[in-house]
């Protein structure tokens, strides 16, 4: 009775097996990635872009190909994955482990998601659900140019605190941890921030 | 404007908090600044080509490794066989050439054709000498020596020569011509007559070959 000899010794097994894993994180090791929320957390979106901004068109490409999207449409769901999938991570809602599927899911489910929402609805298959989804208003460009205004003559504080607030959606706990302070430091730091910004806001509209 | 105004009702907006259409438009706000800093970062859209390959980038460098090898294979770069690639010689005009296809040297078997090779005959006819020689038989003396000779390798076309001589069934003497030249290239001058010599003191040497080493005899005065 022979015993089998194992191709690669237990060591080498287990470095290929994180090889293979880094492979499914985009090239990223546990510890990185938890660098990387830890940067996104602090305002510093480097690494995010290094690793997701940089796969941005070989997705539109993917897109293109398995779902036959039109370019302009394959690169408006990758984008609106992007900003979703960084939302997702500084909320610690997305682990280590299998980043790079998690990510086309994310961007095949929005596309999809639009598709279904710009097909022609017929009156057999029109859903109350449909027509309540919950969608962004469209804004007009003078909102826009205005509230760009406001938003640019706050102070970086200010914008610090109503960004980590209400975009990237952190307790304030972690707000006062990031910047040092105090919970209630920066609840009347989001008190005043808010005033100026609106104050600014009506100014320019 | 007064129209957007009344969609933010200042007495009704909350004191501490932005209300649901403010936060719907600071997302807007920052996600297009993110998508327009991206759109810059990521740049032009990769050549289609580029997309496929850079998986398995080193995949394609094997393909086209193995297409470039098989060409040389198939040219014959490394075997010497393409007589077209730069083997070809400029056949020897100063001596008889000796075509080897219907003729043969007086003195030599009807059998010692069978030894040689149609390739190696083939590759001797379109002056690709050396592959004539890597065709060719080792016992084919008279062959190997002509190609020696073709290729100015005196040195080594002289025993070959003095080999078919020396073979029993070789009786004539259009070989020693050969012989002479070959003599005569290593610039042994005095052998190189005499073997000249015995072809013009044969009777059975075809003119031609008398006439060439007639002038040959010239040259040696």
């Amino acid at each position: 009775m022979t015993t089998a000899i194992p191709l690669y010794s237990p060591s080498a097994r287990v470095m290929l097996e994180k090889e293979e894993l880094e492979h499914k994180n985009f090239g990223l090791s546990e510890a990185r990635f938890e660098k990387m929320l830890d940067d996104l957390e602090h305002g510093d979106e480097a690494l995010f872009e290094r690793i997701f901004v940089s796969q941005f068109w070989r997705r539109v490409r993917l897109l293109q190909s398995t779902h036959r999207a039109p370019q302009a449409d394959a690169e408006d769901a990758v984008m609106n994955a992007l900003l979703e999938f960084r939302k997702l991570l500084i909320a610690r809602k997305v682990t280590w482990g299998n980043l790079e599927a998690y990510f086309t899911r994310i961007i095949v489910t929005g596309y999809q998601k639009k598709q279904k929402r710009t097909r022609e609805i017929s009156v057999d298959t029109f859903s109350d659900a449909l027509a309540e989804e919950n969608d962004l208003p469209d804004f007009s460009t003078e909102e826009l140019a205005a509230f760009k205004k406001a938003w640019d003559s706050l102070c970086e504080k200010c914008s610090a605190v109503l960004k980590g607030f209400y975009y990237d959606e952190l307790p304030h706990q972690r707000i006062a941890d990031l910047l040092g302070k105090r919970v209630d430091a920066v609840k009347q730091d989001k008190h005043r921030c808010i005033e100026k910004l609106r104050k600014h806001f009506f100014e320019y509209l | 404007m007064s129209i957007l105004k009344n969609q933010y009702n200042r007495q009704e907006l909350p004191a501490d908090d932005l209300s649901t259409r403010e936060r719907q438009l600071l997302d807007t706000h920052l996600d297009r600044e993110r998508a327009a800093r991206w759109r810059q970062l990521a740049g032009k859209p990769e050549p289609v080509f580029s997309v496929a390959v850079q998986p398995r980038k080193w995949l394609w460098w094997a393909v086209a490794a193995t297409f470039v090898l098989g060409i040389c294979w198939f040219s014959g770069i490394f075997t010497g066989s393409n007589a077209g690639m730069g083997n070809q010689m400029a056949v020897r005009t100063d001596l008889v050439n000796y075509p080897f296809e219907s003729a043969s040297v007086r003195g030599e078997r009807n059998d010692r054709a069978s030894v040689r090779s149609t390739k190696a005959v083939e590759a001797y006819n379109r002056g690709d000498f050396r592959s004539a020689l890597q065709f060719s038989s080792l016992e084919d003396h008279f062959f190997v020596g002509m190609c020696c000779l073709q290729m100015k390798d005196a040195a080594r076309a002289l025993p070959e020569f003095e080999k078919a001589i020396n073979m029993p069934e070789n009786i004539g003497a259009e070989i020693y011509y050969y012989k002479g030249i070959a003599l005569q290239d290593l610039g042994r001058n005095t052998e190189a007559r005499a073997a000249f010599q015995q072809i013009l003191d044969s009777k059975s040497t075809r003119p031609f070959y008398k006439k060439a080493v007639t002038e040959r005899l010239e040259q040696l005065k």
